[in-house]
């Protein structure tokens, strides 16, 4: 079982060229990072290449990872959400909706934790969220899990685009002061 | 390092992911050029990404690792670095043994009394007592204190859960163009593998 602190050793060795120690790095993480790509995309094969180009990111820039700062899943799956965004929103002229999709595992809600295996990390961003409207909430949420663009969720929610940029930086900006961010 | 609202906004947005190519492109590369304005981004990337714990892993197909190890040139060369202490084997994620059931199942969405039951119910429950016994997931490692106990836990309990039902249960009816009708979108069958469950479980020691 590979605890945070086995992960950020490994990154250690990854970031020194080991070749074995990033393979167990991967076997570790690849499910999580496929499923939170695999829900943005919702293809398999362009999740296939994301997922790649995310551990060939993390095998080059392993040295950067510093466990002061989040923890080794937290930094892993930052790269491999940033990089499906990225995708996805060059991918916007072409709606991902239309493509032969593997709907049925991707665009479910994620499922909950109980509460004994959340982190306290987890709980104070959901204490945060929870204090904005319903709407608001679920708007980031689906933002955050699907990947979703303004202008999806102006369509989702039947919303005008304007309202939506609205929602969301008053949204962040309240998130921001909820968490007592600099 | 004192940015303005929009540059922040601006930040925030990146990290959750809703800005357009242009301005994600924009950001990178202000990233680039500001350090600060890159910590800031950063900074937020750190603060969501504890999200993730809820998403349920999914295996990529074994292909991927070959592809990955390829592209890198990796097992080419002879010597890699020495490595001092082996890598305790730590068990393949698919291989997890899954804890006997218990019927003790922290189900999501139990509808409060009264309140009107969603026009259609979704296969919210994704993953059944049967296959995956949240109570048994591993527990943290010895050393470190249990979380916090007490008002805050039951807080962050309470607040998850009404994000859920909140995501899973949309109170309003469904019309042509609604969230409900997307939300439905999906297999009509339950289709939380207890394989998925399985990786879950393997990887929640990282708060996964």
């Amino acid at each position: 079982m590979a605890t945070p602190a086995d992960l950020t050793e490994l990154i250690a060795s990854v970031a020194k060229g080991d070749e074995v120690a990033f393979e167990s790095l991967y076997e570790a993480t690849r499910a999580k990072l496929f499923g939170v790509v695999l829900r943005i995309l919702r293809r398999r094969d362009i999740a296939e290449d994301v997922v790649q180009d995310s551990y060939v990111k993390i095998w080059n820039s392993a040295g950067q990872f510093d466990p002061s700062l989040g923890s080794p899943v937290t930094w892993m799956v930052a790269i491999a959400r940033n990089r499906a965004i990225d995708v996805a929103r060059k991918r916007s002229e072409v709606s991902l909706e239309d493509e032969p999709a593997i709907a049925e595992i991707a665009s479910d809600t994620p499922d909950p934790l109980a509460r004994s295996q959340m982190t306290d990390e987890l709980k104070r961003i959901l204490e945060c969220l929870g204090q904005l409207d319903p709407d608001r909430q679920r708007m980031v949420l689906l933002a955050y899990y699907n990947g979703w663009s303004r202008e999806q969720i102006s369509e989702k929610f039947n919303t005008p685009l304007n309202t939506v940029k609205t929602w969301l930086r008053r949204s962040m900006i309240d998130i921001r002061q909820c968490l007592g961010l600099a | 390092m004192n940015y303005s609202e929009d540059h922040i906004a601006l930040a925030a947005e990146y990290a959750l992911g809703t800005l357009n190519a242009e301005e994600r492109a924009l950001v990178e590369t202000m990233m680039i050029v500001d350090h600060g304005f890159k910590e800031v981004v950063e900074a937020w990337d750190r603060k969501l990404s504890p999200l993730h714990q809820m998403v349920v892993p999914i295996e990529p197909p074994a292909h991927l690792w070959g592809n990955i190890s390829a592209v890198l040139g990796l097992g080419k060369t002879e010597a890699a670095p020495p490595v001092e202490e082996p890598q305790p084997e730590s068990p393949p994620v698919q291989e997890a043994p899954v804890a006997a059931a218990a019927p003790v199942s922290p189900v999501p969405g139990e509808a409060s009394p009264g309140e009107p039951e969603a026009v259609v119910d979704t296969p919210v429950t994704v993953t059944s007592a049967d296959q995956f016994d949240y109570t048994r997931l591993p527990s943290p490692p010895e050393n470190v204190a249990p979380v916090a106990t007490g008002s805050d836990v039951a807080d962050a309990e309470q607040a998850a859960r009404g994000l859920l039902r909140t995501l899973r249960r949309p109170a309003i009816p469904a019309r042509p163009n609604s969230l409900l009708n997307w939300t439905l979108r999906t297999s009509p069958t339950p289709h939380r593998l207890s394989r998925s469950a399985r990786a879950a479980a393997n990887l929640s020691s990282d708060g996964l």
